[in-house]
């Protein structure tokens, strides 16, 4: 099945190559690669003039954009966080029903059994819907409803991550051990006392590994969704690309090298909280 | 390399002269020298974290010795090269004590590795993917040969502890070895399946004319079976010899905790 | 942990630090409840006609100028449905390879032993060398990489293909490379004390062990691969982003949502699937999302 869609991609992909030949492609990325050294570099030859023009490339508008970045990154994250968890305890598979863990939750009315058997798989599919859309998707349409600022991007961000969070944070739930929870249960705590009180403490570490793990791609995310048009490294890229390759260059391993050092730090947490 | 296939009827199988092996500043194996014939069955004998794993690892060219001199069929460990260890090891086939089989492959699979490392990578593979008649044909009376050669087509991570074992000695005899070692192959089954293992064991070594060296906890099994046994105490040798040479004294200081051991466990 | 001190401990201060980054993000950014609404009329209208056009997708173009006897668009959905699935094909064909060989050298299961001085330092150059390539293409983002190759070779899907599959083989390869070697690596040792050469336990011993993992794990960048491809029609390649683009750009949002429909559906079409090979493989995203 997966041969047969792989083959199917290549073969009907021609021609890859578009319709320029072979001289002219390589002329045209030798003129490229020329492009990306920096500019006083190219005038003078000497690799030194490099280190002023970065530094002044980054205090004009690189670090702003840089501390968007992480802000969006930041705010949306923690946001869609804080709106997963009370929907947890309504995704469960063991504790949203009319008797949590089988255990019998006493005499209920129809309706409540209803409710019950309908929240897991709507909540669920909920998060499928959520983390079904691209971010990049979701902020270009809703700039183009709420206008060009801040919110489309943390808005953006925040949906595709209730989503993914939901299922990673729901599948650490799921292969929770429960015995706490139930004995918790059996001792006539309600469904979200005992979520809130047994089961989210034991996952707490876990959710934290996911929770940095999702920041880091967020950091990532929110990087090229300036793209759209807000000061991020992302317009910035944009910005230069076709008519300063040298500073687009600098930009994109700015942002490169951001995300390294994310990386490095949630890696260190991970290890910490392991 | 002409050594390495010179094997003589009488010749020793593993030569073993003043070795020690460290792991930092705890001496694992301290010291020991003895030698193993061909074709003898060995038993190591020895309380838990006595140097049984590390002695098999050094025999099975996995460790190095620290110092002294280690010679396996004939050839000097320290100086081979890569090339000619991996080739001295298509001959020595190990049983680690967890087996090391590969989990969700199948039992003919597994088996069929145990020619893998004469073979090379891609003829592996092929293996793996089409197995041969003749390897099939031959693996199918291996296994009947240990008892389960209805399993030949089982996952063996869907094989029971005991089952899994035969399926780890069948690779080793496919392997078709000089020598065969194994490391502690009862500690996790049942006394009655312990017995049958290591019963099976000699008798595959007197049928095939392995040379045989086996770590065991069990020293009335041990004594049951074995011609010879080797007992080791902290690194060290502290009994060499047949099993009715073994006075309850040696045994006493194979297995008796001293005072300073007592002060550590406590 | 020093979970025991009360039920949250620590952990309360996890969660009023996280707060506080919150309130922090939100005031160095400006963002306001108002900011939650549309600024003024027009952009009200706007909202409203987006989603009144969401309860009635378009069945037939909203362009008058489309020739009459031009493809249905539900037709023209589903074909950049296709074409954006082809594309995601293509980038994971190129980036499981590429993983799989960047996770053999980012790993050390398969290394001879013993491994004495001057191979052990090989070795463990290689092993830097190719965890820092690999954490270096994953940490540019796919776009911006698409930017690049679309500059450097001109618009064409093996220029998208490769700019989607480089960042997707530097993440698949470091989870390939951590799930290796988590593995247990008895049967690795088993098969080396037995005469094995390194690729061939890579091949024979780890790969087959680590499978369905790595089956796991590469579906669910599939689903991401999806999820790019489509977004990559922004920068002009020819899949379904495009084509939303194009139809946005004239308003047309009735026509806008016939494509997102038909997106959502294959994304959550491939969701469950993914959720299917899960539970038939016994493992979860859980372990390996990481
Ligand atoms: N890889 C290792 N690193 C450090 N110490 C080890 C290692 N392997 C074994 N040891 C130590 O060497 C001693 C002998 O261990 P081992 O050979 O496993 O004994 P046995 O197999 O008889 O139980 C033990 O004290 C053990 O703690
Ligand atoms: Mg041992």
């Amino acid at each position: 099945m997966v041969l047969v869609g792989v083959s199917w991609a290549w073969a009907t992909s021609t021609p890859l190559l578009g319709r320029l030949s072979a001289e002219r492609r390589w002329l045209n990325f030798k003129n490229f690669a020329g492009e990306l050294v920096p500019a006083p570099v190219r005038k003078s030859g000497d690799w030194g003039d490099a280190l002023p023009w970065a530094w002044e490339l980054l205090t004009d508008e690189g670090f702003l954009a840089l501390m968007t970045t992480f802000g969006i990154a930041t705010a949306a994250i923690i946001l869609s966080g804080t709106l997963v968890l009370p929907l947890l305890p309504l995704a469960s598979r063991r504790l949203a029903r009319v008797d949590p863990f089988g255990l019998r939750a006493g005499k209920t009315n129809r309706a409540a059994g209803l409710v019950w058997k309908l929240s897991g798989p709507f909540v669920r599919f909920a998060f499928v819907l959520c983390r079904s859309l691209p971010e990049y998707l979701i902020a270009f349409l809703l700039i183009s409803l709420l206008g060009l600022q801040v919110w489309p991007l943390v808005l953006a961000l925040a949906i595709h991550n209730l989503g993914i969070l939901g299922r990673l944070w729901g599948e650490v739930v799921e292969n929770a051990d429960d015995s706490a929870a139930m004995r918790a249960y059996a001792a006539g705590q309600g469904r979200v006392g005992v979520f809130a009180t047994t089961t989210l403490p034991g996952v707490f570490n876990r959710f934290l590994i996911y929770f940095f793990y999702r920041w880091e791609t967020c950091v990532k995310d929110a990087t090229v969704l300036g793209m759209l048009g807000l000061l991020t490294l992302g317009k910035l890229i944009a910005l230069s690309k076709g008519f300063f390759w040298d500073q687009m260059l600098f930009y994109v391993l700015l942002g490169g090298s951001v995300i390294v050092l994310g990386d490095l730090f949630s890696m260190a947490l991970r290890r910490w909280l392991r | 390399m002409s050594g390495l296939l010179f094997v003589s009827l009488m010749s020793s199988s593993f030569q073993i002269d003043q070795v020690t092996c460290r792991f930092g500043e705890l001496r694992a194996v301290n010291n020991v020298s003895f030698e193993i014939r061909k074709g003898e069955q060995v038993a190591l004998i020895g309380p838990s974290g006595s140097g049984k794993t590390t002695l098999i690892q050094l025999l099975n060219t996995m460790r190095v010795p620290d110092e002294g001199r280690l010679t396996v069929l004939q050839n000097e460990v320290s100086v081979l090269t890569p090339r000619e260890l991996r080739r001295l090891r298509t001959t020595l086939a190990t049983i680690p004590q967890h087996l090391g089989l590969v989990p969700n492959l199948t039992a003919i699979q597994n088996v069929i590795l145990g020619q893998g490392g004469r073979r090379g990578a891609l003829r592996s593979l092929r293996d793996l993917l089409f197995p041969s008649r003749a390897d099939a044909l031959e693996i199918h009376a291996i296994l009947d040969r240990v008892g389960i050669e209805e399993k030949l087509y089982s996952r063996v991570n869907r094989l029971s502890g005991g089952q899994q074992q035969r399926v780890a000695i069948a690779r080793a005899i496919f392997q078709h070895p000089e020598v065969l070692l194994a490391d502690e192959p009862v500690s996790s089954v049942d006394p009655a399946r312990a017995r049958d293992t290591v019963k099976l064991l000699c008798e595959l070594s007197a049928e095939h004319g392995f040379t045989l060296c086996v770590s065991l906890h069990d020293l009335a099994l041990a004594r049951e079976f074995f011609p010879r046994l080797i007992g080791m105490r902290r690194g060290h040798i502290v009994f060499d010899g047949a099993p009715e040479a073994l006075s309850s004294e040696d045994q006493r200081a194979l297995y008796e905790l001293s005072n300073e051991e007592m002060m550590v466990d406590a | 942990m020093k979970a025991q001190a009360g039920k949250y401990g620590l952990k309360r201060w996890v969660v009023a630090g996280l707060a506080l980054a919150f309130l922090c993000c939100a005031w160095s950014l400006g963002l306001t409840p108002a900011g939650l609404v549309p600024p003024d009329s027009q952009h009200w209208d706007r909202t409203g006609e987006f989603f009144r056009a969401a309860l009635n997708p378009a069945l037939d173009y909203e362009d008058e100028n489309v020739p009459a006897d031009a493809e249905p668009i539900w037709w023209k959905g589903i074909k950049g449905v296709f074409l954006t699935l082809k594309f995601a094909f293509g980038a994971m064909s190129l980036a499981v390879p590429t993983a799989l060989v960047l996770g053999f050298l980012g790993s050390s299961a398969w290394w001879p032993e013993p491994c004495g001085g001057k191979t052990r330092l090989i070795l463990r150059a290689v092993y830097f060398i190719s965890r820092l390539f690999m954490s270096l293409i994953r940490s540019i983002h796919e776009l911006i990489w698409a930017l690049l190759f679309l500059s450097a070779m001109g618009v064409s899907p093996l220029a998208g293909m490769i700019a989607l599959a480089l960042p997707f083989s530097g993440t698949l390869g470091k989870v390939f490379s951590e799930l290796i070697d988590e593995e247990a690596r008895d049967a690795a040792q088993a098969l080396k004390a037995i005469g094995h050469g390194p690729v061939q336990i890579f091949l024979v011993g780890i790969l087959p062990r680590a499978m369905p993992n790595l089956i796991t794990y590469s579906f669910y960048r599939f689903e991401c691969a999806l999820r790019s491809s489509a977004v990559l029609g922004f920068v002009g390649i020819e899949t379904i982003g495009l084509y939303i683009e194009l139809s946005h750009e004239e308003f047309y949002y009735r026509e806008v949502w016939t494509y997102l429909y038909l997106l959502i559906a294959m994304i959550v079409v491939v969701d469950l699937w993914g959720a299917g090979i899960r539970r038939r493989l016994h493992t979860s995203t859980g372990g390996c999302a990481i």
